[in-house]
């Protein structure tokens, strides 16, 4: 999110009442889940303009696309992470020359990587072979876009890239509309690719009109941008996407259907996920705006005071201030989130109705949304903790959510539909616990941590 | 110390930066003292900054009663590190208290420092670890607060690690065995050989040519790496060069460890040995033996190059050693251009390795050529002084620091005259030490350091009068034969090594 903190800044500074304040905030809101919420509503609007005469053929769509969602996401996140820090340091060392070059090369072996293990993906799942290109289609497609949101985001593109998902969801709509009440899975799927890959195509003219054309010099050095140095990172970034899919792929595996044949979904869990996940956009847009103004103004403070050359008493105030600005954050956080949270635990029967759910899913979406609570906070700590460079912290800290999420979706599973979520809420507040324990040891041997153990 | 390999030798020598990848005085000494002595195996333990950085081929051919060289890096490559598994925490921080008492030049602790390094070779720690320790980092701390605390914490943080990175690397080290340890200097080779003297129970023999302590103090105070004033906005303002106090408290810690470890302590000459002394070496352990040369075989190499001398040749002024900053080349340089205006056909040689500093010895050629001495200036690097010296009319010296000085001896055996700066025991050597020393006349002259006119000048003074020339060389000569007989030294260190080794052999 490199870039946002000056508007958030000129933002919160030109008018400090609350409207700056909560222009910051919708701002910060757009430019954290602004992708993920349009995506969403596109998605949903298949459920309004798709199939209407066979909704099974828009349920096999949505469970298609949720799969495919989640493994490119656990496929691409290690990418993602790794290439921002390789991107972040590249810009800091002003080498803009070889952004370009280390986009190509990246997206180029992504694309082929995705497209092979698309194919073997479809296989492995059992889907009709009338599929497969569809699918590969639509998997390689979001992976690219994942990438070349690091891409846009850093080079401060945030509201190009809203306007890119805006005119795809709007264009998906549109071929809906053509498509008719009557659309197999097929064209939905081909629809569905085709806009997918014209975002791809934007966001690509904007990479390359947004960046410095390709520098000869740095070609050589561009073939290789680091990727392995940045390997913890990597690892970081797989883990993460992947226990965050995981109590999802025990679900599907252990209790799941299988749409036509192939397709695992698991419908209840699924919807109250979804749901759960979508409150926690306040906290999102609250971390950014604390994240990217007071907090980083504070850990530059910090730094320079370190490579200034100044006194162990200078370095230890600033290092104060980065600790009461992170207390600070902390309960803007839990303030805003947690209301939020609240309320949609104490509205969850209305939720769950006004969704087109059984009132049954009422309990599962109150644990899916405390779940979601721990697990944006957690998020939050492992990307200050990054902010650090405390990369093993934060991998113990994904490992640990990982293998907790798995063992208490399971347990979940076997116990009943009256646990459904709560194994999912148990892992994050315990990989939230622990993150909280690492940050806090980190930032009461910040100083230690920051000269003896580079 | 863990006996991971199995070199054992009677004598291992731990040296630092010479023998036998440098070429230079120290070495020269190391290798005539090891060859004079076949009946005896040597083990040599040498330490550079990283450990292909002198390359791996001796400059030397070894001689066969060498048994191994090993070579310790106290400089590694960064490496990744691992903050201190909660069972090290306990040995880590006995480790810094130890080392803290070393700073404050308490050297009682250093058999126990000694096992503290088996442990740590034991569990697998490195240098490293043990310096990104909690334990390091308190200890970084308190220092910080107790003498630094305006200086910048990252200067000092650095500062530390660099000075304390060797220290620890000896510490891992698994030193081989022997009857007994030898080192020609103190600081980081010196304090090895302390440590394993310490570890192995066996006696620790130091020979100090130059002055470690000295030598550092000239290159912390010229050193361009060392920051003395901040300047960024959120710097302090420093002028007192507290950095630079510092690297000498820190070398001359070391110089202490190694002085107390050590069984019997020897230098060169007098001025030296009071050097120790203040340094903090025990007065009662303190001896000199003279450096020396193959007096028959030099003087047998002269008669043959006066018999095939050509007669006619320009008048030659040469300067022998290393082309590096402590020998002041450039202020020889300059002296030669005052020369060359007085004597046009006038040869200059610099005979040495231009390797040990190819910066600096890149800017001598680019000097020479700057200052108009073009043609007559001859870098030739390394040679035989015995075959160049002959063709030598006048050797001159130009070292801002010097212990006694080889090269000197060796144009004595060739009754070549001497202009040198008056440092170490240049003046014993060109004037004499006793009264009947002093009888024998001067053999050379002496200038200030860093003086190119006093140099010109004395080196004309030597051109303008030939049969002065020949009467200073013909003095030289006779007080190298009769006071600088290498014979006479390795007869003294035979001794010693007996001494030292006898309970070996008795067991």
């Amino acid at each position: 999110m490199a870039g946002i903190g000056f508007d958030l800044r000129r933002l919160c500074l030109e008018d400090q009442g609350v409207l700056g304040r909560c222009r910051a905030y919708a701002t910060a809101g757009l430019v954290a889940a602004g992708p993920w919420l349009i995506t969403m509503v596109s998605l949903w609007l298949v459920r309004v303009l798709g199939p209407r005469q066979t909704p099974a053929t828009g349920d096999a769509f949505l469970a298609l696309v949720g799969v495919v969602f989640a493994t490119s996401l656990v496929t691409v996140g290690g990418v993602q992470m790794a290439a921002t820090r390789w991107l972040a340091d590249t810009l800091h060392v002003r080498r803009y020359g070889a952004l370009v070059p280390a986009f190509a090369r990246l997206f180029t072996w992504t694309a082929a990587v995705q497209a092979v293990s698309g194919v073997l993906g479809c296989r492995a799942l059992g889907l009709e072979p009338a599929l497969w290109a569809p699918v590969v289609a639509v998997y390689t497609a979001v992976s690219l876009s994942w990438l070349a949101m690091v891409w846009l985001s850093l080079v401060r593109q945030h509201g190009r890239v809203l306007f890119v998902f805006t005119a795809g969801a709007v264009g998906f709509a549109g071929t809906l509309v053509a498509l008719g009440p009557t659309a197999d899975l097929r064209a939905l799927l081909w629809a569905y690719a085709l806009t997918n890959a014209a975002m791809v195509a934007g966001m690509v003219v904007v990479v390359l009109r947004s960046t410095e054309p390709a520098d000869a010099t740095v070609l050589r050095a561009a073939a290789g941008p680091g990727l392995w140095r940045l390997r913890t990172l990597w690892c970081i970034g797989t883990v993460y996407a992947l226990s965050t899919w995981i109590d999802k792929l025990v679900f599907w595996s252990l209790d799941g259907v299988r749409i036509l044949g192939a397709i695992p979904h698991h419908p209840l869990y699924d919807s109250c996920f979804y749901l759960g996940y979508a409150t926690v956009v306040p906290a999102l847009a609250v971390n950014l705006v604390h994240l990217e103004t007071a907090f980083y103004t504070e850990y530059r403070a910090f730094y320079a005071a370190v490579t200034g050359h100044a006194a162990m008493d200078e370095i230890r105030r600033r290092a104060a201030g980065l600790r009461r600005c992170l207390d600070l954050a902390a309960g803007s956080l839990l303030r805003v989130q947690g209301a939020v949270t609240f309320v949609c635990c104490w509205f969850a029967p209305e939720i769950v109705e006004w969704a087109g759910l059984s009132p049954f899913a009422a309990r599962t979406l109150r644990f899916l949304c405390l779940g979601a609570l721990c697990h944006v906070l957690l998020l939050i700590v492992v990307l200050v903790l990054l902010y650090f460079d405390r990369q093993r912290a934060a991998l113990r800290t994904v490992l640990l959510y990982l293998c907790g999420n798995a063992v208490l979706a399971a347990w979940s599973v076997a116990a009943g539909p009256l646990t459904y979520g709560l194994g999912y809420a148990g892992a994050s507040l315990c990989a939230l616990v622990w993150a909280l324990l690492e940050l806090r040891f980190t930032l009461r041997r910040l100083e230690y941590l920051t000269f003896a153990m580079r | 110390m863990n006996e991971s390999l199995d070199d054992r030798a009677d004598v291992v020598l731990v040296l630092e930066g010479t023998y036998p990848y440098v070429m230079g005085g120290v070495s020269s000494w190391v290798h005539r003292l090891v060859t004079r002595m076949p009946d005896l195996t040597f083990g040599i333990v040498h330490l550079a900054p990283r450990v292909d950085h002198y390359g791996q081929r001796p400059a030397y051919s070894l001689p066969p009663n060498i048994a191994f060289v090993r070579q310790l890096g106290i400089v590694p490559a960064p490496r990744p590190t691992r903050r201190g598994r909660s069972r090290d925490r306990e040995l880590l921080a006995e480790v810094w208290q130890q080392l803290l008492r070393l700073r404050e030049g308490d050297t009682t602790g250093l058999a126990e420092l000694a096992a503290h390094g088996v442990e740590l070779q034991r569990r697998g720690l490195t240098g490293d670890d043990v310096l990104a320790s909690e334990s390091c980092w308190d200890a970084i701390v308190r220092c910080y607060h107790a003498e630094a605390r305006t200086q910048s914490f990252l200067d000092f943080f650095w500062t530390w690690r660099f000075a304390w990175q060797p220290v620890l690397e000896l510490l891992v080290f698994p030193m081989p065995r022997a009857g007994v340890y030898h080192t020609v200097s103190t600081g980081y080779a010196g304090l090895l050989a302390g440590l394993a003297a310490s570890s192995w129970q066996r006696p620790m023999l130091l020979t100090e040519h130059g002055i470690y302590t000295k030598e550092r103090r000239i290159e912390v105070y010229s050193a361009h790496w060392i920051r003395d004033v901040d300047d960024g906005d959120l710097a302090v303002a420093s002028s007192a060069p507290y950095f630079r106090a510092f690297w000498q408290r820190h070398f001359a810690m070391l110089s202490r460890g190694c002085y107390d470890a050590a069984t019997r302590i020897f230098t060169l000459y007098e001025q030296n040995r009071l050097a120790q002394i203040a340094d903090g070496a025990d007065p009662a352990r303190c001896e000199i033996v003279p450096n020396g040369v193959d007096t028959k075989a030099l003087a047998g190499a002269a008669a043959e190059a006066a018999a095939t001398a050509s007669g006619d040749r320009p008048f030659t002024v040469a300067f022998v050693g290393r082309v590096c900053a402590i020998k002041d080349v450039r202020t020889f340089l300059a002296a030669m251009r005052l020369v060359a205006r007085e004597v046009p056909e006038l040869v200059v040689r610099v005979l040495g390795p231009m390797s040990e500093d190819a910066e600096y010895a890149a800017g001598c050629r680019t000097l020479a050529h700057e200052l108009g001495l073009g043609e007559q200036v001859r870098f030739e690097g390394p040679v035989d002084v015995r075959r160049e010296l002959p063709c030598v009319d006048v050797l001159v010296l130009t070292s801002i620091s010097e212990a006694q000085p080889l090269v000197v001896l060796e144009a004595g055996a060739f009754g070549v005259p001497v202009v040198a700066t008056d440092v170490g025991s240049c003046r014993e050597l060109l004037e004499g030490r006793t009264a009947e020393d002093q009888a024998l006349g001067r053999g050379g002259l002496l200038t200030p350091i860093a003086s190119p006119g006093a140099v010109a000048a004395q080196v004309l003074a030597l051109h303008a009068d030939p049969e002065l020339r020949q009467r200073m060389g013909a003095a030289l000569r006779e007080r190298v034969r009769r006071y600088y007989d290498e014979a006479d030294m390795v007869a003294t260190y035979r001794g010693v090594y007996a001494d030292a080794l006898a309970p070996v052999l008795e067991s």
